[in-house]
């Protein structure tokens, strides 16, 4: 038991070292398209291009075909409405295990209040595709 | 054929079958996407005061108010409205007759809030309060003349 457990702590340590970790097992196929992005220095009154990377981790062509952010707490007295994200709808083809770029916008209310300097806002991505 | 499987039943039964296939042949070509990021604001800069001080020495006597000039600068790029203005914590209104009228001014300034007084970004504007400094029988007689410099606190909202 205590060797398995040495076993398998150095294959993780070892292939951090490599910086070869897998996002997913190789046998097992992800679930999910990946969606990842962020945007700095939101003032009020003004929108900002929020650039997304989009990950097809398949074989497969994909057609995305919405995307949008839940946003989460900045942990600082800006509530979150003072926040906007846009949505995306339409279509976008991302090719087999490739990366795309989907800029959406972001910003902060006009009235948005002094606390709300500085805040980081965590946000959620959700998307959906068709396979082809 | 049997009993339970009369023509038109296996049919309904065909039919009810090829939908179910379509449905599950459907939804395994549809996929879905998630991931995380961040929004992260900007700091704004300070406001700059350029001026604070009473509009005309001939507004002020004993008894009476008198407007206040501020001059501000706003370097944010965007623009705000002033809501608020305050005499500075812990300072005293001066004047240029030095101490023989510093001793005892005599002015005081009242709180300005719930102003709504428009800068744009990058902009420096003056504004006149009114009624917003007033002068007491306790100046001195130094103080005929004088003028009266009051350190102010600025306070605004983003305006844009």
């Amino acid at each position: 038991m205590l060797a398995a457990a040495v076993t398998a702590l150095t294959a993780v340590t070892a292939a951090h070292a490599l910086g070869q970790v897998n996002a997913w097992p190789s046998k097992t196929a992800p679930k999910r398209f990946s969606i990842r992005g962020h945007v700095d220095g939101l003032m009020p009154g003004k929108r900002s291009p929020l650039v997304l990377t989009i990950r097809n981790p398949w074989s497969r062509t994909i057609r995305v075909t919405s995307v949008g952010a839940r946003i989460g707490p900045s942990g600082r007295p800006c509530q979150l409405r003072n926040l906007t994200v846009s949505r995306f709808r339409g279509s976008l083809v991302v090719r087999p295990r490739s990366i795309r770029r989907l800029v959406l916008s972001a910003g902060l209310r006009a009235g948005a209040p002094a606390g709300c300097r500085g805040a980081t806002f965590g946000l959620t991505f959700h998307g959906t595709a068709v396979r082809r | 054929m049997s009993r339970l499987l009369t023509p038109k039943r296996v049919a309904l039964l065909a039919v009810a079958v090829v939908l179910v296939g379509s449905s599950i042949a459907i939804g395994a070509w549809n996929a879905t996407g998630s991931g995380t990021g961040y929004a992260k604001a900007g700091t704004s800069s300070s406001l700059t005061l350029g001026d604070a001080s009473a509009s005309t020495v001939a507004d002020l006597y004993p008894g009476s108010t008198g407007n206040v000039k501020i001059t501000v600068t706003n370097p944010n790029p965007f623009p705000v409205s002033i809501t608020t203005v305050t005499q500075t914590a812990s300072t005293s209104i001066t004047s240029d007759k030095g101490a023989s009228c510093n001793s005892s001014t005599g002015v005081t300034f009242t709180t300005q809030s719930s102003l709504s007084l428009a800068l744009a970004a990058g902009a420096t504007n003056t504004f006149t309060l009114t009624g917003a400094v007033a002068m007491s029988n306790a100046s001195a007689n130094a103080c005929q003349g004088a003028v009266f410099s009051i350190p102010v606190d600025v306070s605004a909202v983003s305006n844009a």
